[in-house]
């Protein structure tokens, strides 16, 4: 008798697993459907950088996506946006193939981990905090192989198709070491850092004036 | 005084060897943009390369007032050879041509003199700084156009081109000032000799030997730092500074102009009383 409700647990238990597993595929793929229809967009940025080692005034740039990996940004001067957690096609977080495993689920946010079949991604594992009744990702925790690891945090407000307003990228990053001759300094003043020692990065990037499916000449994307 | 000061200006643009500093000045700045046209892009790539892991660029860096900074850095130790070379053979070099006691027969007072050959090495040193920066600039801008500004300086600053300009001016004024108070010491230690040589040997030797001290790290280099006259003549590089420490910058300034002054003064008051025996 206690073996089959023993069994009869064991089943229930994985017959749960497995609806939740795919109730998070069904969100994601929910939220993936959302931004199909998205073939171009523009969006002006401000672009604020915040590292220790690096001191850089506030710029303002304009990006332009275009299906299927096409990006470009504009901007006066000199502007720099983290490659890492800007990801410019609205469902790079979760493209390719995956196995997802629901961490929590309750009524309002899902957090769902993503494993990458391609064993040849440079993405090891990444978290996802989802909020389920507006299908959208509000948050991310990625682990990468070269990269380290990056949090992201998205804002929304009312814009179309559910782009982020706010999206603040938080990394680590190696300070770096310059020849001294380099910087015309023959003797150094302060003892630098240690090589290998990290230190943290934050980017915020604040989008506004969105301008979806409205065509972009693939001219924009050929850099001079 | 003005006909003087004009007679002394004569004399030392008639010299050959005053030109000697312009021509370095533009020959360096020439190899060193077009070096940096054929290399500048890995050069820089090097210089940013850990950002480059982490962040997309957009924009030129290698622009001309890059390579300005670059150039201002490179300068340090030449800047200082080329205007003591002219301060210190003001009175030394007349003393050997042996045209000193011919000046000072005619009816000039010697303080009025040595004040018009010191102002021709104040417009000397003027000149040559201000030609450091305008080739330096124009050339720049004619073969990487202008753009943001990257400096090393402290923190990996970057400035929006809008606010490079006033920060190159400042630079190039507190250059100029630094370079004052190194022309001051060689027209200073020209006064004691009849041979130009020892007074630009000795400026020289003094300008390595107290930048050695004002910019090694050991405690004891502390105490002596604030007296020794090149922990101010880089205070240009203040400028590049993300905020510009005002305090220190006005501190620098007018402890140069101090330096001028007590070099100027000695020098005066010594020729005053000086037997001229050549």
């Amino acid at each position: 008798m206690k073996i089959f409700i023993g069994i009869f647990v064991l089943l229930l238990s994985v017959n749960l697993c497995s609806q939740q597993v795919n109730d998070s595929e069904k969100l994601l793929e929910e939220i993936k459907k959302k931004y199909e229809e998205i073939n171009d967009y523009q969006v002006k940025v401000h672009i604020h950088v915040d590292i220790d080692f690096l001191k850089i005034p506030d710029k303002k740039a304009t990006i332009y996506y275009k299906r299927p990996n096409k990006f470009r940004m504009k901007t006066k001067g000199f502007a720099m946006l983290p490659k890492k957690g800007v990801n410019f096609a609205p469902t790079d977080f979760i493209k390719g193939e995956y196995t997802t495993i629901s961490v929590s689920n309750n009524e309002i946010i899902a957090v769902v981990k993503i494993i990458p079949h391609d064993t040849e991604s440079d993405l090891i594992l990444s978290t996802l905090w989802i909020d389920i009744q507006k299908k959208r990702i509000i948050a991310v925790d990625a682990n990468t192989k070269k990269a380290g690891s990056y949090k992201v945090d998205l804002s929304y407000t009312d814009n179309p198709f559910d782009f982020p307003s706010v999206v603040n990228v938080s990394f680590d990053i190696k300070e770096f070491e310059l020849p001294i001759s380099f910087t015309g300094e023959f003797l150094k003043k302060e003892i630098k850092k240690a090589k290998d020692e990290e230190t943290k990065g934050r980017v915020t990037l604040s989008y506004s004036d969105y301008k979806i499916n409205e065509g972009i000449d693939d001219k924009i994307f050929n850099k001079k | 005084m003005l006909t003087l000061i004009k007679i002394e200006l004569e004399k030392t643009f008639c010299h050959k060897r005053s030109y000697i500093g312009f021509l370095t000045i533009f020959v360096i700045i020439v190899i060193v943009q077009l070096a940096m046209y054929v290399e500048g892009n890995s050069l820089l790539s090097f210089f940013i390369q850990n950002l480059k892991d982490v962040f997309l660029f957009e924009g030129n860096l290698l622009n001309g007032y890059f390579i300005t900074f670059i150039l201002l850095n490179s300068m340090w130790v030449l800047m200082p050879f080329l205007v003591s070379l002219i301060a210190g053979d003001m009175i030394a070099g007349e003393a050997n041509n042996g045209t000193l006691r011919m000046i000072l027969i005619r009816p000039v007072s010697r303080r009025n003199l040595i004040i018009a050959k010191f102002v021709a090495v104040v417009v000397y040193v003027f000149l040559i700084v201000l030609f450091l920066m305008a080739s330096s600039l124009l050339l720049g801008q004619l073969l990487f156009g202008a753009g943001d500004l990257i400096v090393y300086h402290g923190s990996l600053n970057i400035f929006e081109e809008s606010d490079v300009m006033w920060r190159f001016i400042m630079a190039f004024i507190y250059g100029f000032l630094g370079m004052m108070v190194v022309a001051s010491l060689a027209f200073l230690l020209s006064v004691f000799t009849e041979n130009s040589l020892g007074p630009i040997i000795i400026t020289m030797s003094l300008v390595i030997g107290f930048t050695i001290i004002s910019n090694l790290n050991l405690e004891l280099f502390n105490y002596i730092r604030p007296w020794v006259f090149t922990t101010y003549i880089s205070s240009w590089s203040l400028f590049f500074d993300y905020v510009v420490d005002w305090q220190r910058a006005i501190e620098s300034a007018i402890i140069s102009v101090l330096h001028i002054f007590v070099f100027c003064g000695i020098a005066i008051w010594y020729f005053n009383k000086k037997d001229i025996l050549t």
